[in-house]
């Protein structure tokens, strides 16, 4: 078989050229990535941290993951806008779409990166080169945001090579460029390595990916188990993983949010599981998927979490049979003590397409799909606070909460 | 000779007491803080053996012939003295207790394994102002599979977790429902059993059916305000019962259908079972189409693994449907059915649809439409 050729396709400060992009469409004259800005959650509200900030940001000192406060102690000016989980899905698939006219098998990996195999058509290094630039530049001309490329023979050095220079860059990083592209690098760069395992490789001295792949194997492996293996493979550039174009993008959706004070009644407590329950069904249904797992958790004012999860037998998307489950869940879980955070989650997810309809009370389920359906549509069209549930108004609770995904793998690009 | 002591001691047959072990066993709690849950208890009385499992919910006695030197008591966990019963030989089995320790020889073997103070092991509840009826086992083990897998697992509604037997005019009826599908089955008792209805929890039906034998002996049926208890030979079985109303099973039930269709059931099953093999075991819930051309059924699937079309010559009164369905509910209740010829009858909009023998009403299965 001739060399694989993979691109990892990255977008660059994804939420924040998103919702520049966004806002300039809708009649703003400000472009938010010239100016120090910030996607993220939102200080009052003690709650939050930087997701996506722009390049002006990013000179300021500005890091993705650091907390709202903490950023705009550094830099008072920066503006800050919260997070639209709808945009981003929207601009996720539109990328995808087009990617999708030079390869089927495109793998969406989070929702601002994705993997696209052209092994086959007869493409050799320079050209895809050549490819890279022409679809980074359509991708720039037609949806208005910019991206990195990285190209090589595997998903893993592609998504090395994305990562270096950036904006709007094509890298290649083909396993003869490895010594001088990719080795030198601080092992905490390489893919897979997290701060735990970066401090440990430090201890043993080892600093640079190049002194990683010049590691002994079987040493690795008795310090870290078979993981050592996984690490030895990829800092040589060994991957043969698949691109994997009917991977279900996601496995679950869920949504969780900090209180801006402790919760300490079932009262508020249903708000806030309300408010999250909302998110997930919106998400759920935006997906046309259904769940059958319910989850939620919780974690006290000690910073202790702790959840609790249950199958229902028939597969829902509707915002309130998420919200009793989710009561029900929380009531057998709460010993009553203060609450800092709260999340709702589902999983195993069906096809939306299909309602297994009840023998009993067929019509009250319509009438719940229907009401859903509808307010939806109002919120696609008007905004999310274009109607709102009766219980929320006075409440001091958002009457949707967790505007972030926090199901999608999502890299570096978030801590 | 009996004698008084700290411990018992007694022999019998080692195929007796694997029998009555089996049965026991069922009782017993899986898993469990309360280790006592997880015990048989081993009783020596003057003229027999008792072995006793209790779970809270449902408890089993069993009465089985020995030959008895000492009388006493002991707890043993039940799963390690079973499978010590289990894998031996044949012939005598001698227990004999001392202190905490159980010891167990049979031929060749002998076990000494620690069993547990007896003073907290719960009695089994006796049932009081109870109503009562007689029903041969295979009957009643026949009522329980045709129901038992439409009774709901969804925790959330707790009398739905139920099955619900009821004795009138001369019928026991068994009734299973989650919310999607129900399952009516219904055997003949004698009419003189006066009019009365329970929920059993259906662990409980579960476990009872496994335990009754393919045998036109019958089952006493003691039904009371909190508990049920069934009384066999030489054992009974005590569960507790669901409090709780239960749906109006009847009411469910629509009165008119636009189409009724006459079936095969064999061909119509076998049908339903090909459609499963493209079911992805991670998402189960794809529906079939059900369609009716003339005299023709066509049986559709399509899933990411491919796609199925089967077509069956029936019989079509009425209007000509296209309806989606779970083929699982089809698949359980096709298995359960003894008739070869059988109707299907359903309305053209989305609503549930019935299974029912061609004559009488023996049986009635209801299993709610999927909407695409």
């Amino acid at each position: 078989m001739d060399k694989r050729i993979i691109f990892h396709i990255d977008c660059n400060s994804a939420f924040l050229s998103w919702e520049a992009v966004h806002r300039l469409q809708h009649g703003h004259s400000l472009d938010l990535r010239t100016v120090p800005s910030a996607v993220g959650g939102s200080v009052k509200q003690r709650r939050g941290i930087i997701l996506a900030r722009s390049i002006p940001a990013k000179k300021l000192g500005i890091r993705t993951g650091q907390t709202v406060f903490e950023a705009l102690s550094k830099c008072p000016e920066l503006i800050l806008v919260p997070p639209d989980y709808a945009l981003y899905v929207q601009c996720s698939n539109a990328l995808i779409t087009l990617l999708k006219e030079y390869s089927p098998l495109v793998e969406r990996y989070s929702v601002d990166e994705c993997f696209m195999d052209l092994s086959g058509y007869g493409i050799d290094g320079d050209e895809s080169v050549d490819l890279a630039m022409r679809i980074k530049q359509r991708v720039k001309e037609e949806l208005g945001f910019t991206v990195n490329i990285g190209i090589s023979i595997n998903k893993l050095l592609a998504k090395m090579a994305s990562e270096f220079e950036k904006p709007d860059k094509v890298h290649t990083l083909f396993p003869e460029e490895m010594p001088e592209k990719m080795w030198p690098l601080p092992v905490c760069e390489m893919f897979m390595v997290g701060v735990r395992t970066c401090l440990k490789l430090y201890k043993y001295g080892i600093i640079t990916i190049g002194q990683l792949a010049k590691t002994d194997k079987e040493l690795l492996k008795v310090y870290f188990k078979s993981y050592g293996n996984v690490l030895w493979e990829y800092a040589n550039g060994i991957d043969y993983s698949e691109v994997r174009p009917d991977r279900r993008d996601i496995k679950g959706i869920g949504n969780s949010t900090t209180t801006s004070f402790d919760v300490t009644d079932y009262e508020t407590a249903k708000l806030f599981l309300l408010s999250l329950s909302e998110m997930v069904g919106m998400r759920l249904r935006m997906e046309n998927v259904k769940a059958q797992v319910i989850c939620v958790h919780l974690r006290n004012s000690l910073f202790h979490s702790w959840s609790h999860q249950h199958k229902i037998p028939i597969p829902t998307n509707a915002t309130n049979d998420i919200y009793q489950e989710a009561c029900r869940l929380f009531l057998e879980m709460w010993n009553g003590q203060p609450l800092r955070a709260l999340g709702v989650r589902t999983d195993c997810l069906s096809d939306g397409n299909f309602t297994q309809l009840s023998i009993t009370d067929q019509n009250k389920f319509d009438k719940i799909s229907e009401l859903d359906k509808s307010v939806d549509y109002i919120r696609t069209r008007y905004g999310n606070d274009a109607v709102k549930r009766g219980v929320f108004l006075h409440s001091g609770v958002a009457h949707i909460n967790g505007g972030v995904h926090d199901d999608y793998p999502m890299m570096s690009s978030l801590l | 000779m009996i004698t008084e002591g700290d411990g018992m001691k007694f022999k019998c047959e080692c195929t007796v007491l694997q029998k009555a072990i089996q049965v026991v066993q069922r009782a017993a709690a899986v898993k469990t803080t309360l280790s006592v849950l997880e015990c048989v208890k081993i009783e020596a009385k003057e003229d027999c053996v008792i072995l006793e499992a209790n779970n809270l919910e449902m408890a089993i006695e069993y009465r089985l012939p020995a030959e008895i030197e000492e009388t006493g008591l002991v707890l043993v966990n039940v799963r390690i003295f079973s499978e010590i019963i289990r894998k031996l030989s044949m012939g005598t089995v001698s227990i004999r207790s001392k202190n905490n320790t159980v010891e167990i020889s049979c031929q060749n073997s002998l076990f000494n394994i620690k069993g547990l103070l007896s003073d907290a092991f719960p009695e089994i509840p006796k049932v009081e102002e109870s109503e009562c009826f007689e029903i041969e086992q295979d009957k009643l083990g026949k009522l329980i599979k045709s129901t038992i897998f439409s009774v709901s697992q969804e925790t959330t509604r707790t009398i739905l977790t139920g099955l619900y037997m009821e004795v009138k005019n001369g019928y026991v009826t068994t009734v299973g429902i989650d919310s999607y599908r129900m399952a009516v089955r219904k055997e003949v008792v004698d009419e003189k059993y006066k009019e009365f209805s329970a929920v059993v929890p259906g662990k409980t039906m579960t476990e009872l059916s496994r335990i009754l034998e393919n045998a036109d002996e019958k089952v006493k049926i003691y039904i009371g305000r909190k508990q049920v208890q069934f009384l066999f030979k030489n054992f009974k079985l005590v569960s507790r019962l669901l409090e709780g109303e239960f749906l109006d099973y009847r009411g469910i039930i629509p009165r008119e259908f636009g189409t009724t269709i006459k079936l095969n059931k064999t061909n119509f099953q076998d049908s339903i079972e090909r459609t499963l093999i493209v079911i992805p075991s991670e998402d189960k819930k794809y529906p079939i189409d059900i369609s009716t051309e003339d005299s023709t059924l066509n049986i559709a699937i399509s899933t990411h693994l491919g796609d199925v079309h089967e077509t069956l010559p029936v019989d079509v009164i009425g209007e000509n449907i296209d309806i989606a369905f779970n083929p699982v509910f089809f698949a359980d209740c096709l298995r359960v059915m003894e008739d070869e010829e059988i109707l299907f009858k359903c309305n053209t909009e989305v609503g549930p649809c019935i299974l029912s023998p061609v004559e009488g009403d023996d049986y009635i299965y209801l299993i709610g439409a999927v909407r695409k």
